[in-house]
Formats: C-alpha cells, sequence, structure tokens
C-alpha cells in the first residue's frame, strides 16, 4: 500500500462504491470481496499495459445521499472506470453525474429502466427484469402449469419494475394477475398481503423483493399455512437469505437469477468459489460472482483497449467476453448478461430446474 | 381474519411492551428517552447471541438477555442519565440521541450488517383452528404480554418498591420529602425499562428477524402507540399498541397493503386532533 507518489501516479485507477454498512451490506461486502480479488489477480500477473491498478473504494451504505457523496469522492481522483452499487435507486441518483463526467461505470442492477434512460457510460452485468420476470413468468405458466398469477413486490422501482414485467408476459398470454400486493421494504409483516393474494384465488405466487423481505414472505406463507408454489425473485438465492429461513420454509420454492456458483459443475468456477472462501472466509453468491466477471472484462478492456475512458466503452460494447458467470455480449442499451436459471429448493438444496438464455449470436 | 387478528394483536403486544418501558422513563425523568428503541435492538441480540451462537435452550436464553438487557439499563442511567440529571429535559433528549447511534452502529460493529433469526421460543409450532392456522410464537408474545402488564399493576399498586417509584414518577421532590431515595427510584426505572424492552426484543425476534436498524422501526411505531393511547398513560400503552397493531394489518388487508403506514400515520393525525389526550393520558407539552 506504501507506493512511493511516482508509482501511485502511474497506477490505473477504478472506483469502487459499494455498501459497505448498514442492511444494504449484505450484497455490497460480497461484491467489493469479488472486485479487490479480480483486482489483485490482475495485479499478481502482472497489472493493467504493466501498470498497477488500484481500486478507490468507498461506501455508498443505504442512502441515495451517501452514494453520491461516494461517487463524487472517487471521481475526484479521475478513475477509469467506476464499480458502481446494484441498486437501482442509488443508480439513478449518480446517472446525471456519471454522464456529465463521462465515467464507464458497471454494476449489477436486475431493474429494467435503469438502462432504457439513454445513459451512454453505463453497462449492466445482471440479466435485467425483462429477462429474468419474463422466464419466472413463463415458468409459471408453462412448466407449472398455473394461470393465476398472485403477485407480491417491494414498493420501490425495483419491486415495481419487476411487477410491470410479470404483468405484461401474463397479457400476451391473454391473462391478468388475480392480485398484486405491495409491502415497504422494512415491513415485519406480511400476513395481510399473503391473505390478500390467496383470498383472491391465486394459484401461483411469484415475488420481487429483497432478501430480508423475502425470507419473511417465505416464512409466513409456510406459517400461514398457503401451500402455493412460489416463484421468487433473485434475492432467494443469496447466502444471506438462505441463513435465516429455515428447510421448510424454502422447501419447494422455485427462484430465478443467473447464475449459482455454489452447484455450478464447472471447475474453473469451484475452484474460483473456493479461493473466495478461503480470502474471504464467507460464500460468494451469484451477485459476486458476476461482479468478479464485470471487474475482469473492464480490467480487459484497459488491457485491450486502452487506458482511456472512450476507448474502454466502446470495447466494452464491441467485445464477447467469456466469464465464469456467463457469456457477457452488450446490446444497445449496454445489457450486457442475457442468461436467466430457474432452480427449484429442495429444504436448502438448489437445483436448476430451467435455463432461459438470449444472449445475442 | 382470525391469523389477522392474531397477527396484528401480537405484533400490537411488541409496540405495547416497547411502549411501557418508554413511558416509565418518560414519567420518572419527565423526558423522552431515543434510544429506547436500540435497548429493544440488544437484548434481541442478546437473545440470539444465547440461543443460535452458544445453543442454550431458548427458555434460558430468554432468561439470560432480560438479565443483561436490565444491566444494561442500568449501566444506560449511570453513563447517559445521571451525568445530565438536573439539566433541562433537553439535555437529556440528545444524549439519548447520542446514545441511540452509539448502540446501532456498536451493534453493527459487534454483530454485522446481516440480519440473524433465533428459532422461535415454542419450536415453531402451528396450531389448526378451523380454516386458519395460528403461530403459537404469536400466541405466546399475547399471553406474555398480558401477565407483564398485570403483574406491572400489581407491582406498582402492591408492592414497597412499586409504590415509591410511583411517587418518584408523580413528583420527584415530595417523594424526597417523604424519604424515598429518587436516585435509586430513577436507577430502578431505567434498569426496568431496558429489561422490558429486552423481552419485547426476544419475543419479536424469531418473527421479524434482528438487524442493527430493528430499534428505528419499533420505536417509530411504539411512539405512534403511545400518542394514540395517551402519551404517559401505562394503560394506554397496551391500548394504543394493539390498536396501531390490528389498524395496520388490517389496512394491508382490507384497504391497500401500499397505503399501511399513510393510513397508520394518519389514524396519528386524526387522533390528535379528536382526542389530543389520547385514549388515556394527558395532554402532550404539559410535561416535557
Amino acid at each position: 500500500m506504501l507506493a512511493s507518489p511516482a508509482a501511485a501516479a502511474d497506477a490505473v485507477k477504478i472506483g469502487l462504491v459499494a455498501s459497505l454498512t448498514s442492511d444494504f451490506a449484505l450484497i455490497g461486502v460480497l461484491q467489493k470481496n469479488a472486485g479487490v480479488m479480480a483486482v489483485d489477480e490482475v495485479n499478481a500477473a502482472g497489472g493493467a499495459q504493466g501498470r498497477r491498478v488500484e481500486l478507490l473504494v468507498e461506501d455508498g451504505s443505504n442512502s441515495n445521499t451517501v452514494a453520491l457523496g461516494a461517487l463524487n469522492k472517487v471521481l475526484g481522483d479521475r478513475p477509469l472506470a467506476v464499480l458502481a452499487p446494484l441498486w437501482s435507486t442509488q443508480l439513478l441518483a449518480m446517472f446525471p453525474t456519471i454522464e456529465k463526467d463521462g465515467v464507464p461505470t458497471l454494476s449489477t442492477t436486475g431493474t429494467r429502466k435503469v438502462t432504457q434512460l439513454g445513459n451512454g457510460w453505463y453497462f449492466r452485468y445482471f440479466p435485467h427484469d425483462g429477462i429474468t420476470k419474463t422466464a419466472a413468468t413463463e415458468f409459471a405458466l408453462n412448466e407449472l402449469g398455473r394461470k393465476k398469477v398472485g403477485i407480491l413486490y417491494v414498493a420501490n422501482e425495483y419491486g415495481q419494475s419487476g411487477r410491470d414485467i410479470i404483468v405484461e408476459t401474463l397479457k400476451k398470454h391473454g391473462l391478468a394477475p388475480v392480485a398484486a400486493e405491495s409491502h415497504n421494504a422494512t415491513d415485519k409483516d406480511m400476513s395481510a398481503q399473503l391473505l390478500r393474494v390467496k383470498q383472491a384465488g391465486a394459484d401461483v405466487i411469484i415475488s420481487q423483493a429483497h432478501p430480508a423481505d423475502t425470507a419473511l414472505i417465505l416464512k409466513q406463507q409456510r406459517q400461514l399455512g398457503i401451500d402455493l408454489p412460489h416463484v421468487a425473485s433473485s434475492a432467494a438465492s443469496q447466502p444471506s437469505m438462505l441463513r435465516i429461513v429455515t428447510d421448510k420454509d424454502l422447501d419447494g420454492v422455485y427462484v430465478e437469477t443467473a447464475a449459482v456458483p455454489a452447484i455450478d459443475p464447472r471447475p474453473e468456477v469451484q475452484r474460483w468459489l473456493r479461493s473466495y472462501e478461503e480470502r474471504f472466509k464467507t460464500t460468494a453468491d451469484v451477485f459476486a460472482l458476476l461482479y468478479y466477471d464485470m471487474t475482469r472484462m473492464l480490467l480487459q478492456a484497459i488491457k485491450d483497449g486502452g487506458a482511456e475512458r472512450s476507448r474502454i466503452r466502446s470495447w466494452l460494447e464491441k467485445t464477447r467476453y467469456e466469464g465464469l458467470g456467463a457469456t457477457y455480449a452488450c446490446d444497445a442499451e449496454h445489457n450486457c448478461n442475457h442468461r436467466a436459471v430457474i432452480l427449484r429448493y429442495t429444504g436448502k438444496t438448489p437445483t436448476i430446474v430451467k435455463t432461459y438464455d438470449s444472449t445475442p449470436k | 381474519m382470525p391469523q389477522l387478528l392474531l397477527n396484528g394483536i401480537a405484533i400490537g403486544c411488541i409496540y405495547a411492551l416497547v411502549s411501557c418501558g418508554f413511558v416509565w422513563v418518560y414519567q420518572s425523568v419527565g423526558a423522552v428517552n431515543f434510544a429506547h428503541g436500540e435497548l429493544v435492538m440488544v437484548g434481541a441480540y442478546l437473545g440470539v447471541t444465547a440461543s443460535v451462537l452458544l445453543g442454550w435452550p431458548p427458555a434460558v436464553s430468554l432468561v439470560v438477555a432480560v438479565g443483561a438487557g436490565a444491566l444494561l439499563g442500568l449501566v444506560f442511567q449511570r453513563v447517559a442519565y445521571r451525568p445530565v440529571r438536573g439539566r433541562p429535559a433537553l439535555s437529556f433528549i440528545v444524549v439519548s440521541i447520542g446514545m441511540s447511534i452509539l448502540l446501532r452502529n456498536g451493534a453493527l460493529a459487534v454483530w454485522g450488517p446481516d440480519p440473524v433469526a433465533p428459532p422461535d421460543l415454542v419450536g415453531g409450532r402451528m396450531l389448526r383452528v378451523g380454516d386458519s392456522v395460528l403461530s403459537a410464537h404469536h400466541l405466546l408474545i399475547i399471553v406474555v404480554t398480558a401477565l407483564v402488564f398485570l403483574m406491572q399493576a400489581l407491582f406498582f399498586a402492591g408492592t414497597r418498591l412499586g409504590r415509591r417509584l410511583r411517587a418518584t414518577a408523580e413528583d420527584q421532590e415530595t417523594a424526597q420529602l417523604m424519604g424515598v431515595n429518587v436516585r435509586a427510584m430513577i436507577a430502578w426505572t431505567f434498569t426496568l425499562s431496558a429489561a422490558l424492552a429486552a423481552l419485547a426484543g426476544v419475543l419479536v425476534a424469531p418473527v421479524i428477524f434482528v438487524s442493527p436498524d430493528l430499534g428505528l422501526f419499533i420505536i417509530l411505531k411504539a411512539f405512534i402507540a403511545i400518542v394514540i393511547g395517551g402519551f404517559g398513560s401505562i394503560a394506554g400503552t397496551l391500548v394504543g399498541g394493539v390498536f396501531l397493531g390490528v389498524i395496520e394489518v388490517l389496512t394491508a388487508a382490507y384497504v391497500s397493503s401500499a397505503y399501511k403506514d399513510v393510513v397508520a400515520f394518519a389514524l396519528l393525525v386524526v387522533v390528535l386532533l379528536v382526542l389530543p389526550h389520547g385514549f388515556f393520558g394527558e395532554r402532550i407539552g404539559e410535561r416535557a
């Protein structure tokens, strides 16, 4: 860390803003670890274009204001690119600054709208809701043979975006949800929403929520004896959520997500997972895996494209990249991951029951 | 419907337990303790530590957490209240806000940001009544709350210590003239109030999980319950808490889940307009 001023000036700087404190740190810390791991690996292999890569890490906490302050702080050091948080509310707050500064910004958000705002500097590495929620809805209709969908969603940009895509997908099949119930991210009692869905005659529940509220929904669904198949959002596959639900709560639940490092049979993924666990003493989830891929792809862009912001952007736009979690190819909106999988949990053990892949050829 | 009512009453009972301890301190020292929610949160974490990390049986964990919570209350009184005693109420309010931040960030440092879920105290049992499935843990919350309120009524009316505490709450100077050790009584109030907060924390933890922000959520709701019930009234905390819990659940079920909190706060405004004293209490502003 004690580099000489000359060497420090020579380093390739990358900003990293993630939620390192607050309840949002569930995912933020795992992602930061993945970013640090990718950078350290590249540095150990000689850096990018022979220069050491330096990460400028700042905490975005659970507040837009804090996240924006953190972004401004890292931008003060003129980084070549920024690894941003996945929270869409924070991203939307950061967008004007990102556009003004013209800095390539990468993150793993799922919220559909984020890449529809025409921000030419932003790249997305998680399949957006248009992919995952369509997959979840198609799965409920075609594979589970259900027609009466009850939606549970968190009352924010992420939840509403998920709800809209479920409704659109149902519409294409000539259907409408029988109920769509929202809750606040901090709510502790979901029984009223669950009972409303049940009373509306739903034969399947599709939910879009964060880890802690998803855990409450699954727990309370079981407690209320509401025996309906449940297709939950990617939050339900995260280790942090798995720790707070019981086997019974999760048994039989379907989950849409982008990848599951823990059950990926490929040796390179298992090797990566083991080295992550050894180093950080915690297990990595899909968000950590994709964040690692994203960071590696960015470092590759600096190596191959050049240490200059607009060249990094055009490299990211044009290049197809084989990562551990997916094959990344960015479309015109800069959506770079197009793969969704549906898992089924037996106790806390997931198996992949269906893969939906629409990566551009 | 029975499920909804049970859930509403159970969460309302938690609001009531939290409010009750809060009101004791308010009556005793004439100022609100903004760190009371954090005492609930720390109590919940103490329960989690005993039951999950140390693997103790739920009943033992409960007793240990309440005991440790009481001790924390005593220390809190010594550190946060005693140094500003005799100064305007505002001094203690500011100190309590500081303590709330300190405890929340302390919990974040000690237990981390991930929510944790302790096992419930009755082994996750569910009771089937007709079409409804009722959670035994929710019933336990209601029974424990009823017992606590009954015991505290007997304690304040029928014991020497209870009467001294009441005298101190009523008028510190007169109590002192009558030979009551006011300092000791205030220490007792903080201790008992924190024990009750820890009890609420341990009871609510399996239902809503424990995270460092638990205190903020709970104190906001408890505050509404206190105002609805009547600021300063112990009976009011029970009625206000249960009333709020039930209204929240019924609003989410029959009006709109999105407007649950809007209705809760609108209700607060309506109660303040129609019944400025709440259901039972004294007019806000008469003390603080």
